[in-house]
């Protein structure tokens, strides 16, 4: 096994058999990451507009493919 | 010990892009013809030349082998809508790319690895990125291409990112055409459950499916029957079209040759992912079933009592909590569905069943397990960084959240879920919070870079890409994945040249790179080739060397370690 997969798989404590809360501690998610996550979308939304995304969509029609 | 039945799970990839211009105000209606015709224009390959050729024709006889082609370049090359057009080999890493039905299309070069899988297909991304930055030059200021790495439009059409995996022809024979049930159906309950980490998700439904906010799968509301040859309509859960791509088959008889030993499942069932994990997981979870079903040890009680509802239903299920009916009665929901296959081929792992044939199958099997775990427990936030559907779901919410006046069906959603996979790093959702961190890799960014220019080396992509180079585009007439054609001293059609590779584990670096290096000119390369037995003629039916002595140690350890040249010979 490689030590980048090891690492991933050990570091997360997670009990299986029920639903876990997102928050729960022991899982890797943290503020910080979230915080970058949604920092990166938020500026793709600033640039979105009904009028704007509807000109995208209207232009995206494809030919049917395999 | 390797499986008697078994042949190494060697993968392949053929996926079509959404293509179309933005901001050309003197446009109307599609524009995904222009697109795709610019972009394939940016691409480098071979042969050099953009008008079709008298004697082949896509979806019709390839008179020189007789058998069914879908596959030639320029094949059906006329019309607006035509199917593999253009078709252009990469010296580079030995893939190649085309249009098929106004779509750009890039298929990766073989690899036996998820791993490089992983890599390749990344690479083919760049390349196709490459290519629309180039082709956005020449286009300005009419508009600008954007190309996105998906597999609906969200207005009812679909385009898809097949994979074709290697198998033996008995194999492939006894699940299409003989017993069918179980592996069949085994096989259509494993691609069913598995979107939970396969899916890119997407916002709404088409093709006439009832409504949803947001489903998993984007290919499900275009999957409409079980089993079938088509692909662009009524498309199957599995795809029947058999065309291994492997060269001849025996005429009267004698030593079998590739074409008599191999199968490729064409598995056209699949969302394209661009999360490095899922990438891996999809090919490399496929692998190990395949391996089972080959090896007859898949557990015939894994087969659900009605698949197209479970794939419909299921996909429409991002809260994972629906069971579905297995023929036995037992309900489960896809993730516990998927725990059994895993359970079962952690057991076929403990036995040392995937020795030669699955490359790190440990290593896939650890993470798929990981990832079932997590998703089983719900841990939707630690799954963001693997799973493509996991990660839109979480930015549509919080786009709702932030935008309290949109909603599931506004056309801002639509954009973002459309953007997620565009391959402009100015644009791209998953290029952006890739470049954030926010992915977990799997390949490394130097097997991606080394993809871009050069090609896999333990499969017959390497010895391929090394005689485009070669031959050089003034020779090339004709490329195929089992054949090149080189031009006639006269230029004509009659006195071409054919050379055959018809070992897709065959011809690989260990196997070619010696007589590259000691050859001459071009005509000692070809002879020493074939004298080696590397290359083939038409009417020379010996087959290539042994698997097993084409099985590169150095970048597949595991795969030195077996007999694997038993296994099929």
């Amino acid at each position: 096994m490689s030590k980048d997969i090891k690492q991933r798989t050990e570091t997360d404590d997670i009990k299986t058999g029920a639903p876990a809360d997102d928050a729960a501690p022991g899982l890797t998610d943290t503020r910080t990451e979230m915080d970058r996550l949604f920092a990166v979308a938020a500026k793709s939304f600033e640039t979105m507009s009904a009028g704007s995304s509807q000109e995208f969509l209207k232009s995206s029609r494809q030919t049917g493919g395999q | 010990m390797s499986e008697p039945n078994c042949v190494p799970k060697l993968i392949g990839g053929d996926v079509e892009l959404g293509n179309f211009i933005v901001g050309n105000r003197e446009a109307s209606g599609k524009t995904d013809y222009k697109a795709s015709r610019l972009l394939l224009g940016k691409i480098d390959g071979l042969p050099r030349r953009l008008v079709p050729t008298p004697g082949y024709w896509g979806n019709g006889l390839d008179v020189s082998t007789g058998w069914q082609n879908y596959g030639s370049d320029y094949g059906g090359g006329y019309g607006l809508h035509s199917q593999d057009w253009g078709r252009k080999y990469l010296d580079t890493n030995g893939g190649c790319i085309y249009i098929d039905l106004n779509h750009l299309e890039l298929a990766t070069p073989e690899v036996l690895s998820a791993r490089d899988y992983q890599a390749v297909w990344t690479a083919m991304l760049r390349i196709a990125r490459a290519a629309q930055v180039a082709a956005n030059e020449e286009l300005a200021p009419d508009g600008r291409i954007v190309v996105l790495a998906n597999n609906s439009d969200r207005q009812n059409n679909s385009y898809g990112g097949h994979q074709s995996f290697l198998m033996s022809r008995s194999a492939w024979d006894d699940m299409m055409r003989q017993r069918m049930v179980p592996s069949l159906f085994c096989l259509m309950a494993h691609q069913v459950s598995s979107i939970v980490y396969t899916g890119q998700g997407k916002c709404g439904s088409e093709n006439g499916r009832p409504n949803v906010a947001f489903q998993i799968s984007q290919r499900a509301d275009f999957i409409e029957t079980l089993l079938s040859e088509n692909t662009t309509v009524n498309r199957p859960l599995v795809n029947t079209r058999d065309e291994p791509l492997c060269g001849q088959k025996t005429w009267y008889g004698g030593t079998p040759l590739p074409g008599d030993r191999y199968a490729r499942l064409h598995v056209i069932f699949y969302d394209t992912n661009l999360a490095p994990v899922a990438t891996y997981l999809k090919v490399g979870v496929m692998q190990l079933i395949l391996t089972m079903i080959e090896a007859g040890c898949i557990d015939h009680n894994l087969v659900l009592e009605n698949p197209l509802d479970a794939l419909h239903l299921w996909s429409r299920d991002p809260d994972l909590n629906v069971r579905m009916a297995l023929l036995s009665g037992q309900k489960l929901t896809a993730v516990e569905l998927q725990l059994k296959f895993l359970e079962q081929a952690k057991v076929f792992e403990t036995q040392g069943r995937f020795a030669g044939v699955v490359a790190d199958a440990q290593e896939i099997l650890t993470l798929w397990e990981d990832t079932l775990l997590k998703l089983h427990s719900r841990a939707f936030v630690s799954l963001r960084s693997r799973i493509d559907w996991i990660m839109k779901r979480a930015l549509c919410e919080q786009a709702l959240d932030e935008h309290p006046d949109w909603s599931w069906r506004s056309p801002e959603l639509t954009h973002l879920d459309q953007i997620y996979a565009s391959i402009d790093p100015s644009d791209g959702l998953f290029l952006s919070l890739d470049a954030a961190g926010l992915f977990e890799p799997v390949a490394t960014e130097a097997e991606i870079a080394h993809f871009v220019s050069e090609p896999p080396v333990s499969t017959r992509a390497w010895t391929r890409a090394m005689l485009l180079r070669a031959a050089g585009p003034d020779r090339v007439a004709h490329v195929d994945w089992d054949k090149i054609e080189l031009k006639s001293t006269s230029g004509g059609y009659l006195g071409r040249t054919q050379i055959r590779l018809p070992d897709p584990i065959g011809a690989t670096r260990l196997d070619s790179e010696p007589i590259f290096s000691e050859a001459d000119d071009f005509s000692s390369l070809l002879e020493g080739l074939r004298r080696a037995g590397v290359i083939t003629e038409p009417q020379d039916h010996r087959s290539t060397g042994s698997a097993l002595s084409l099985i590169d140690s150095y970048r597949n350890p595991q795969l030195n370690q077996l007999t694997l040249g038993d296994s099929h010979e």
